[in-house]
């Protein structure tokens, strides 16, 4: 059977007769294990990388967690004496919380949920988003409660 | 800066002299000086489109936007700070023509001020002027109304 050209119709037909193991141990000289050879890699090598990368990402998040926490804390210190939105909003902190994008915004939502706080102007900035239905613009505690609703609903 | 917790905010307020003032309130972010001037506790009021601000009203933090905000209330441009007789007054801190704060007077001669989301303090009027609010610049006044 050594040598034989499957694409010929009439070796196809003779070969139909022979079974799957009788076919496998033909046709084994024929297939080119080069290719896996030298491109196998181990799996306690695949195991080490996956691991490798999960614990970066959760360095990374820790990292970002942190510097949020700092920014959140120096906002909050900083603009507790201010009535002015522009200036609360305009303050450094909030701003580079702001350009932390949509990875702040779950930080954000759960600092929302120890505390209604004024949060609605990242959020917004951020997501794009507005839950706030006119009714309760400037109640802190019901406006926290339509962006903790909303982010139920978004998978937050 | 960080404030002293025994309540020292001349760090912050460099003309509020310690035995000139006095904390009234706990902290509370329910509600700010605009609110506070305009008796309530329960509402954030701004110029701004998520916060609690008449929709006909001008969208913008200057005297003009405040004074008929206040004038909802009954209030109206007077002359001075000076205490009058059956009369509540309130004064504007405006800072490069924008305004920043908000007092209300009380019936012993003295002012009443909501810190922003901190707590309310009586205080002189002119001792919160400065870096953060400005100057006042601004009075108006209403008959005391009915409690």
């Amino acid at each position: 059977m050594n040598g034989m050209n499957y694409s010929n119709p009439a070796v196809a037909t003779a070969t139909s007769a022979l079974t799957p193991s009788e076919i496998y141990l033909d046709t084994a000289e024929e297939f080119d294990t080069s290719d896996v050879v030298d491109n196998y890699i181990p799996w306690e090598i695949l195991l080490g990388e996956a691991v490798s990368l999960l614990q970066r990402e959760t360095a990374a998040e820790k990292e970002l967690r942190k510097k949020f926490s700092e920014l959140a804390e120096t906002w909050k210190e900083e603009t507790k004496f201010l009535s002015s939105i522009s200036d609360i909003i305009i303050h450094p902190a909030h701003m580079q919380i702001i350009a932390m994008g949509p990875k702040a915004v779950s930080l954000i939502l759960n600092r929302l949920k120890e505390e209604a706080d004024l949060w609605f102007w990242a959020l917004n900035f951020i997501t794009g988003e507005n839950p706030v239905t006119q009714d309760i613009r400037g109640n802190v505690k019901a406006m926290s409660e339509a962006w903790l609703e909303w982010g139920r609903k978004n998978g937050y | 800066m960080v404030i002293d917790k025994t309540g020292d905010l001349s760090g912050r307020f460099p003309h509020l002299k310690r035995s000139n003032y006095r904390i009234c309130s706990p902290e509370s972010k329910q509600y700010n000086c605009i609110s506070w001037a305009a008796g309530w506790t329960d509402v954030f009021c701004w110029p701004n489109n998520l916060s609690f601000w008449p929709l006909t009203y001008p969208c913008e933090d200057t005297e003009d936007a405040f004074v008929k905000f206040f004038a909802m209330l009954g209030y109206k441009p007077c002359e001075n700070e000076n205490q009058e007789k059956e009369v509540e007054k309130i004064a504007l801190y405006t800072q490069g023509n924008r305004v920043k704060h908000a007092a209300r007077q009380l019936k012993n001669g003295k002012w009443t001020s909501k810190l922003g989301s901190s707590f309310d303090i009586e205080h002189e009027l002119k001792d919160l002027e400065g870096d953060k609010y400005g100057k006042v610049v601004l009075y108006l006044r209403r008959p005391i109304q009915a409690s």
